[in-house]
């Protein structure tokens, strides 16, 4: 009986260290274990559109029905540690829920001496699209078959959301 | 000699014709050249900073912060070897240099709420009263266990960079 306790008893005891430890292990690390083809993305103001907001070209991801969301993105190759580029992405698309897809093109940005190559894509809000979150996602598609995708980190306040 | 006249004409033909291919040269691919460890990174509005600035609005991404003001600096980073996603087992340091500041060191944690929220690395930067006005070229720097690095620098887009603007 005593050994019985004394089991019952460290069990207790291993069962709350167990516990103590368990949020501490679960990390979860975005985007995910492992990623094939890491990209990069995010998301800034437009100079055109019918709505325009107060900054140009600024990063940020409230973004007012009828104005232009502009997608920058850019992928690593994993095997040359280099960026894809159009000679090596078979496709490069942004997919927005209820939207056609929306091509990446790849081109120069910035002003000289310093412009630089990536991707991008702009995106017109239609005046009726739903006001919220939008998890879009970033789809490439590399010559040789892999692809790399982006989503932003779930988390609340920092994603692409559309707003009235 | 006129042999030589029609030697130069055909230089000067060709060195027109070259100048021009020559000066629309493709812009280089951002970023540029080849690494180890890829890093992606924004900048979202911290909820206060050391000088008791607070945002009208928490978490959002943004690159034009004023003076006092906080800058979370988020990222996660990807060893290109091992395609693997770094966690704080994996690296020796990963840190935020910005010009005249002392480092800021990213710690790899959960963010946000809830049992499926994610972990990334994150730092907060409180910007000075007397902060420089104008882009930050802050970079971010990671070396991990098995001494492979990588750094992030932002695309060279000027409105689209950390930019210190005064306090309103």
């Amino acid at each position: 009986m005593k050994t019985l306790t004394f089991a019952i008893g460290a069990a207790t005891v291993m069962g709350s260290f167990a516990a103590l430890a368990a949020p501490a292990v679960a990390q979860d690390p975005y985007p995910g274990a492992k990623v094939a083809i890491p990209v990069y993305a995010d998301t800034v103001s437009s100079s055109r559109g019918d709505v325009r907001l107060s900054r140009v070209c600024t990063q940020t991801n409230f973004f007012p029905r009828k104005a232009r969301v502009v997608f920058r993105s850019w992928a690593l190759d994993s095997k040359t540690g280099k960026p894809l580029t159009q000679l090596e992405i078979k496709y490069a698309y942004v997919k927005i829920p209820g939207q056609p897809n929306l091509k990446l093109n790849w081109g120069a940005h910035g002003t000289a001496p310093n412009r630089v190559s990536f991707w991008s894509a702009a995106w017109a809000i239609p005046a009726d699209y739903p006001l919220g979150v939008v998890p879009f996602r970033i789809v490439f598609k590399a010559e040789d078959g892999r692809f790399g995708t982006y989503l932003q980190p779930p988390i609340e306040g920092a994603q692409l959301t559309v707003t009235p | 000699m006129k042999r030589l006249l029609v030697t130069a004409i055909v230089l000067a033909g060709t060195a027109a014709l070259v100048a021009p291919v020559m000066a629309q040269a493709p812009e280089p691919s951002w970023p540029p050249g080849a690494t180890q460890v890829f890093i992606w990174s924004d900048t979202v509005t911290a909820p206060t900073s050391s000088y008791g600035y607070v945002p009208a609005v928490v978490g959002k991404q943004e690159n034009f912060f004023p003076r006092t003001a906080g800058v979370l600096f988020r990222a996660y980073a990807v060893d290109l070897k091992t395609q693997k996603v770094l966690t704080a087992k994996d690296v020796t340091f990963f840190y935020v240099k910005i010009p005249g500041q002392p480092n800021v060191k990213m710690t790899f944690g959960k963010q946000g709420s809830g049992a499926k929220a994610p972990a990334l690395w994150t730092g907060t930067w409180s910007i000075p009263p007397d902060y420089a006005l104008g882009v930050v070229p802050f970079r971010i720097l990671v070396k991990t266990k098995a001494k492979r690095y990588g750094g992030f620098a932002q695309a060279p887009v000027a409105a689209a960079q950390l930019t210190v603007i005064p306090k309103p």
